[in-house]
């Protein structure tokens, strides 16, 4: 019962901590934001073009922002010293950090994946698309917040960390990339997309389980 | 009872102390001394359990800490250069998530607040504060916890007489009802009824 309290009140203080720096919050959303729409005023106004490209730039958008927002996860609390007391603290560091990453998530990517519709419009991609874009997203980002909660817990303690962690996380990024804008080719060409879904819940139920962990020991591995 | 077992440390290839072994009975005090430099900060985070010597045990209960951590972080609160709190939040806002953390019993928040004189910047925003003002929120964190061992990294940094002296008075209550406190300071204690055993790292 006091963990629930323990996890509940880290959550509650990353959510007001965010709310009251809300350019941070913003940063990363704007970001989106910005690409999104500057692709469709760089090219050529064919539609079949902005179609066919159109699911692989709303993801590498979301990857990109997503990325943006790493280096604060744990920087911050170590360098005001919140991370120690973290580390030390009775209960399981996992299930502390799992927390912080759902605060995460919820901060960072769940915005995305209210405001994706409405790019998917603005590349003109037919309404069909926007249920399998959106639980794509849905399902795609929260293992972006995990897989990049890992890597900022391996850089915590570099002072620019940002281009190594691009480096450590990218390449886990990959799969998350592939599946989730495979769903929305997928489905414009025709072939549904229960699959590549199927593959990202796989794959979201598996970082769940054990990226916390190893989220945990990096972040006690980067104190010792 | 705290016991370090011939404990050596190095940092980045420089020894910086070795064969270091004491044991704390509760009710007592350690006070570690030493000029800048000479561990005494590595030696806290040792025996708090965020670092790990070269060589040597910390025990409690004759036990090592690694052997139950849970059970050891539950016992300890730790305060190192850094105060640990969030500059974004309010000083009861911060008090009460430690209280959270660190399995502190309910209700002691309010009193923490009113023993380190912050009951007017309750809900004020640490960023807003001193220095001083804002270690006094960290220390705070000790009234919340239920901690039997405080292991303090120069606790009386930018801290005015008063304080020092609620401080004092709050590590000989400490000791009083049982509890133990490793405590790296310059400073000579003021403390009386209390035993105090000095180290001297060179």
């Amino acid at each position: 019962m006091q963990f629930y309290q323990a996890l509940i009140a880290l959550f509650k203080r990353e959510l007001l901590l965010a709310f009251r720096q809300l350019h941070d919050l913003l940063n990363s959303l704007l970001f989106f934001i910005l690409v999104c729409s500057l692709f469709p005023l760089s090219m050529t106004p064919d539609i079949n073009i902005l179609i066919a490209i159109g699911p692989g730039i709303i993801w590498v958008a979301a990857l990109l922002a997503s990325l943006l927002s790493f280096n604060r996860l744990f920087r911050m609390d170590y360098l005001d010293g919140s991370l120690e007391q973290l580390l030390l603290s009775p209960y399981p560091l996992s299930g502390l950090v799992f927390a912080k990453i759902m605060a995460h998530w919820l901060l960072t990517g769940l915005p995305l994946v209210i405001i994706a519709p409405l790019f998917a419009l603005l590349l003109h991609l037919p309404t069909e698309v926007i249920k399998p874009l959106c639980l794509s997203l849905l399902l795609g980002t929260p293992l972006l917040s995990l897989i990049g909660a890992f890597g900022a817990a391996l850089t915590v303690n570099l002072r620019n960390a940002g281009l190594l962690l691009a480096l450590l996380i990218f390449p886990l990024y990959v799969p998350v990339l592939i599946f989730g804008a495979g769903a929305i080719t997928g489905t414009l060409a025709g072939l549904g997309y229960a699959g590549q879904l199927a593959w990202l819940g796989a794959l979201l139920i598996g970082g769940m389980t054990l990226l916390p962990i190893a989220t945990a020991a990096a972040l006690r591995m980067s104190f010792t | 009872m705290l016991t370090v077992n011939s404990l050596s440390c190095e940092r980045g290839e420089r020894l910086l102390f070795k064969d270091l072994s004491f044991s704390l009975p509760p009710g007592e005090i350690a006070q570690i001394t030493g000029k800048n430099g000479a561990g005494k900060s590595s030696l806290l985070k040792i025996i708090a359990g965020l670092a790990r010597p070269l060589s040597g045990i910390v025990s409690w209960q004759n036990q090592t800490i690694e052997h139950d951590r849970t059970a050891y972080a539950a016992l300890i609160c730790y305060l190192g250069h850094l105060d640990g709190v969030k500059v974004g939040l309010s000083v009861a806002e911060n008090l009460h998530f430690s209280r959270c953390l660190m399995q502190g019993s309910l209700n002691k928040e309010a009193l923490a607040i009113q023993h380190l004189g912050l009951t007017q910047q309750a809900n004020i925003l640490v960023e807003d504060l001193s220095a001083g003002q804002k270690r006094r929120v960290a220390l705070a964190q000790l009234l919340v916890s239920s901690a039997k061992l405080w292991i303090l990294d120069e606790p009386f940094t930018s801290l005015d007489k008063q304080t020092i002296t609620i401080l004092e008075r709050m590590f000989a209550e400490h000791c009083i009802k049982g509890g133990m406190i490793v405590v790296a300071t310059h400073q000579p204690l003021n403390i009386s009824n209390v035993p105090i055993q000095t180290y001297e790292l060179v």
